[in-house]
């Protein structure tokens, strides 16, 4: 394997806030590959997002990261000065966001804003800037694009405009592209061609995509590979096929169990999680899911597991793992 | 389920909202359906397809343009002010949104006793026991009515509103997306409750949502809508098996399954372009222009199809339903 | 919410919801760490307490004329000095507190019962109502605010009922509309669809739903518009409008003592301070009181 395009070493993120101080990234490590589509997934509050927002040093008041290392191609990200993080912000590392509407000014036509990302890396004459906005639009597979990239965003429908976007991270040809919950807001129809489109678009580019979301169908058509968080923390990590067919994490095991499947029989029931999301200004003692575990032993009160090997290439944060749990004939405690 | 009376009946309802300047959006256009007493009916599709609107006019918080509801026989439609705020007690929504359906001023206990009292049924402590009852049978501590929805959970407000739902022992109930706002590991607990709560009940329920993964699994039978128009319904296994609308079947194409090695094997109907606008809808068959077997102009850019029967209980609003198993 | 500080905004809210002890008790805190609100509220009831406390005593009588040398300025038996007749500053001053107070909370009261019934009726039911209703607004809006409370005083008489009717008069068309745009708002909220869904008839979600979530914007509108009130009264009583003689609004005894600005300053300073700082600290609160019911704020 070559060397990592981007490596996060043990990253904390925290919200200093009235109520008390927020962990909501706790220590996370993971590589990310050049060409590879790693997906992110987990619910809300467990920490996909911010973690997305540290990478490109986005994190506002009254959140910063407080420890780790963001390691792009060597350098690392965290001790650079703002200024040499915002020439790679949108050059080599972009971000798309869920909501297409509002990352858009709508005062301004889609192509000045896409020049407008062509530009902030440096100045280009004027003609070659409308032409890569044109070209870029086309690569998304916007029709018309010569004449689509004079118009405003509400001119373009919602699928249209997540396009546009894409279109704007990739116009400095980054490396990584991290895309937060991209097509959350589209209609399934629209999310189809969207998820196509990043396919091709990590193909034909070998652009690195990292994607975040909380669904666990759009990580299984998408990404090679996957982190779960919960809690601010990786819980598992490994191939997705893996992942999906053996989740050793009981999370990862009852989050898949809980999930109506198009091509399940109807009539069996859903697994469900019992409890609520975590704390994240007191989490619980020991490893965090325990709460809601139903496979926990005694030493989830007390030990918080660490990321441990649990197959070729997947790791998972727990004592027990679901191959000794569901070896043992339904013999569980807590 | 043929024989039977149905217990809701929408025959031909129109709703259509001015959008100023002479046009409107035609958000359901022609609309029949019937719901039989003990089942759970699923209504799905994507935005502007007017599920939503069709479950406010079914429970009447919205008016008709055009049409008729039937409930029990009586013509909903036809009733104002008290008459109809009488049927209420047995026609109850469920709302898509836990933070924003229940007043963050009033207390959980509040909330759930309303509708008790906007009816004088129960007063005083009658009136608290039966909220405690109520919270105890979504599964929350019932000592907690004196608290506020700011101090629960989404799950757990969403089982505040279906406690509130519950409180009139109604017959229907039409649940508006009541999972889609909520966490994938949470959405499991409310859709088991609900399928309970059914069961002990009899509930009968109109379950609407985009996502036909959750629709399919607690509904006994499926509508389909697109733009405005049911475009087929059929029972749950059936739809999946054999969908005879090219809309059904590009959309369960599209709908992703969380199995990395199925989901690759599998054909995705990509649909061209994308949905129109219902100011200003097709003519015709209102999918023509997305449609991969259409066949232009005639009979599908100027003619409706009806929906009508094409298998035992499988309806389909499309001349060439025969086609969708090979051709889309 | 789909940009970097929405994120954060969407996850803080997300992680911290069950962490609010109570949406007043949320304010409050934040109200507490604003230091200027904090020592206006100090500042006000102090007043208050002057005000109360002038009603059975104060060091002097009010009517008094002629317990020393007239135009005398501050001394140790008159810690703010006597006015052009020969009265008692500090005393009058403090029975200004109370005019102030009577007139600026007086009219609130009044702008709040007529403003907002006519903003909760004109918001829910719309259509005609509410033509009818924006109508008359504008039409009030359209008349100019003094010569109306002119007009009331000197056809009705310079009473202190009077005033305070006149000069509510000329504001509750804010809290009209503000209760208004509350109301049209609210009612779309999911919330009340859902209590139509139950059966709740229109005085019930008037009432019950939509009254109690409008209350903070109200709040912070009638707060604001105490100074506002009571700096109209200290106009009108500027212009020998006010309430009568001898009672000792501060902006008559402004307007009593502006003819001798220059060799007896304290006549005229006294009121001017003494209303300046009372202006300041309703503003201050107001402002205060509003970012506190901000339910975006999240520090």
């Amino acid at each position: 394997m070559s060397q990592p395009v981007l490596q996060i070493k043990d990253l904390k993120t925290q919200f200093f806030t009235d109520d008390g101080v927020v962990q909501a990234v706790d220590g996370v490590s993971f590589d990310l590959h050049s060409g590879e589509t790693l997906g992110i997934v987990g619910e809300s509050g467990c920490g996909k997002s911010v973690t997305a927002l540290s990478i490109l040093r986005l994190v506002q008041e009254p959140g910063r990261i407080v420890a780790g290392q963001i390691l792009f191609k060597g350098d690392d990200l965290v001790q650079m000065s703002d200024e040499e993080v915002r020439e790679i912000r949108g050059k080599d590392i972009a971000m798309i966001f869920q909501d297409p509407l509002s990352s858009l000014n709508p005062v301004l036509t889609v192509g000045f804003q896409i020049e407008e990302a062509i530009e902030a890396h440096g100045k280009v004459p004027g003609k070659t800037a409308l032409n890569r906005a044109v070209a870029l639009l086309k690569q998304v597979r916007i029709p018309a694009a010569e004449s689509r990239v004079q118009d405003y965003p509400h001119q373009f429908s919602g699928g249209m405009r997540q396009r546009a976007m894409i279109a704007m991270g990739l116009a400095n040809s980054p490396s990584i592209l991290i895309a937060d919950e991209p097509t959350t807001a589209l209609d399934v129809t629209v999310q189809a061609q969207i998820l196509e489109l990043l396919r091709d678009l990590n193909r034909d580019l070998k652009t690195a995509i990292i994607l975040i979301t909380h669904n666990m169908g759009v990580v299984a058509s998408l990404c090679t590979r996957v982190l779960v968080m919960y809690a601010g923390r990786v819980v598992e990590q490994g191939p997705v096929e893996q992942i999906f067919k053996d989740p050793q994490h009981p999370y990862t095991w009852s989050l898949l169990q809980s999930i109506p499947r198009l091509d399940s029989d109807r009539h069996d029931r859903l697994l469900s999680i019992e409890g609520f999301p975590p704390d994240l200004i007191r989490p619980p003692r020991g490893c965090r899911f325990n709460p809601r575990c139903q496979f926990k032993i005694d030493r989830c009160l007390h030990d918080d597991p660490p990321l441990m090997n649990v197959g070729p290439d997947q790791d998972a944060a727990c004592w027990v793992t679901m191959r000794r749990a569901l070896s043992s004939n339904g013999e569980r405690r807590g | 389920m043929a024989d039977r009376t149905p217990l809701l009946r929408a025959e031909n309802v129109v709703k259509h909202f001015p959008a100023g300047l002479g046009a409107s959006v035609k958000a359901v256009e022609n609309v029949s359906l019937e719901i039989y007493p003990g089942e759970t009916v699923g209504l799905v599709g994507e935005s502007g397809c007017g599920k939503s609107t069709l479950g406010r006019l079914i429970t009447q918080l919205l008016p008709v343009t055009s049409g008729n509801v039937f409930f029990d026989g009586v013509d909903l439609t036809k009733l104002r002010g008290e008459k109809l705020r009488q049927y209420r007690r047995q026609l109850q929504m469920i709302f898509q949104d836990p933070y924003s359906s229940l007043d963050p001023r009033m207390t959980v206990g509040d909330i759930i006793a309303e509708p008790l009292e906007n009816f004088g049924l129960l007063r005083g402590r009658m009136k608290d026991q039966r909220v405690q009852e109520l919270l105890k049978i979504v599964g929350l501590n019932p000592y907690f009515n004196n608290r506020y929805p700011h101090e629960f959970s989404g799950g757990q407000r969403q089982r505040i509103g279906i406690a509130r739902a519950l409180a009139l022992r109604p017959k229907l109930i039409v649940a508006d997306e009541p999972i889609s706002a909520l966490d994938v590991s949470i959405q499991a607990q409310i859709i088991n409750l609900m399928e309970d709560l059914q069961k002990e009940f009899q509930l009968t329920y109109l379950f609407i949502a985009h996502d036909l993964s959750v629709v399919r699994h607690i509904s006994d039978r499926v509508m389909v809508m697109y733009l405005g128009k049911i475009v087929e319904v059929a029972d749950s296994v059936e739809i999946y098996r054999n969908p005879r609308h090219p809309y059904t079947k590009a959309l369960l194409s599209a709908i992703p399954i969380p199995d990395p090695e199925v989901q690759s094997k599998r054909r995705i109907v990509t649909l061209a372009g994308e949905i129109p606008s219902p100011v200003n809808p097709p003519s015709g068959c209102r999918f023509h222009t997305r449609c991969p077997i259409a066949q232009l102009p005639t009979p599908c850019a100027d003619q409706e199809p009806p929906l009508e029967a094409k298998a035992r209980d499988h309806r389909a609003a499309c001349f060439f339903s025969e086609k969708v198993p090979v051709a889309v | 919410m789909a940009t970097a500080p929405g994120i954060t905004e969407k996850f803080l809210e997300e992680t911290l919801a069950h962490e609010q002890t109570s949406l007043w008790g949320d304010a409050w805190r934040r109200l507490r760490r604003n230091r200027l609100a904090l020592a206006s509220s100090v500042f006000l009831l102090l007043l208050v307490l002057v005000a109360i406390v002038a009603q059975f005593w104060t060091p002097y009588s009010y009517y008094a004329q002629g317990l020393g040398p007239i135009y005398q300025g501050p001394t140790p038996q008159h810690w703010l000095g006597l006015d052009q007749s020969g009265r008692d500053i500090l005393s009058r001053i403090m029975l200004g507190a109370q005019i102030s107070l009577k007139v600026g909370i007086g009219t609130q009261l009044v702008v709040i019962v007529v403003g907002v019934l006519v903003g909760l009726v004109a918001g829910f039911y719309r259509g005609f109502v509410d033509t009818v209703n924006s109508t008359v607004i504008n039409i009030f809006y359209g008349i100019p605010d003094l010569l109306v409370a002119l007009t009331l005083v000197l056809l009705l008489g310079r009473s202190l009922g009077i005033i305070i009717f006149a000069i509510a008069f000329t504001q509750w068309m804010n809290m009209a509309r503000l209760v208004r745009g509350q109301t049209l708002s609210l009612r779309e909220r999911e919330f009340v669809e859902a209590a139509r869904s139950g059966g709740a008839k229109a005085s019930k979600i008037i009432f019950r739903h939509i009254l109690p979530n409008a209350l903070g914007p109200m709040i912070v509108q009638a707060t604001i518009g105490v100074p506002m009130a009571i700096l109209f009264e200290a106009f009108l009583s500027f212009l020998g409008l006010g309430v009568p003689p001898p009672t000792p609004s501060w902006g008559a005894m402004a307007a009593d003592g502006f003819h001798a600005i220059r060799i007896a300053p304290h006549i005229v300073l006294a009121p001017a301070i003494a209303l300046s700082l009372t202006l300041m600290a309703f503003n201050f609160l107001g402002d205060g009181l509003r970012d506190a019911l901000d339910p975006r704020q999240k520090r």
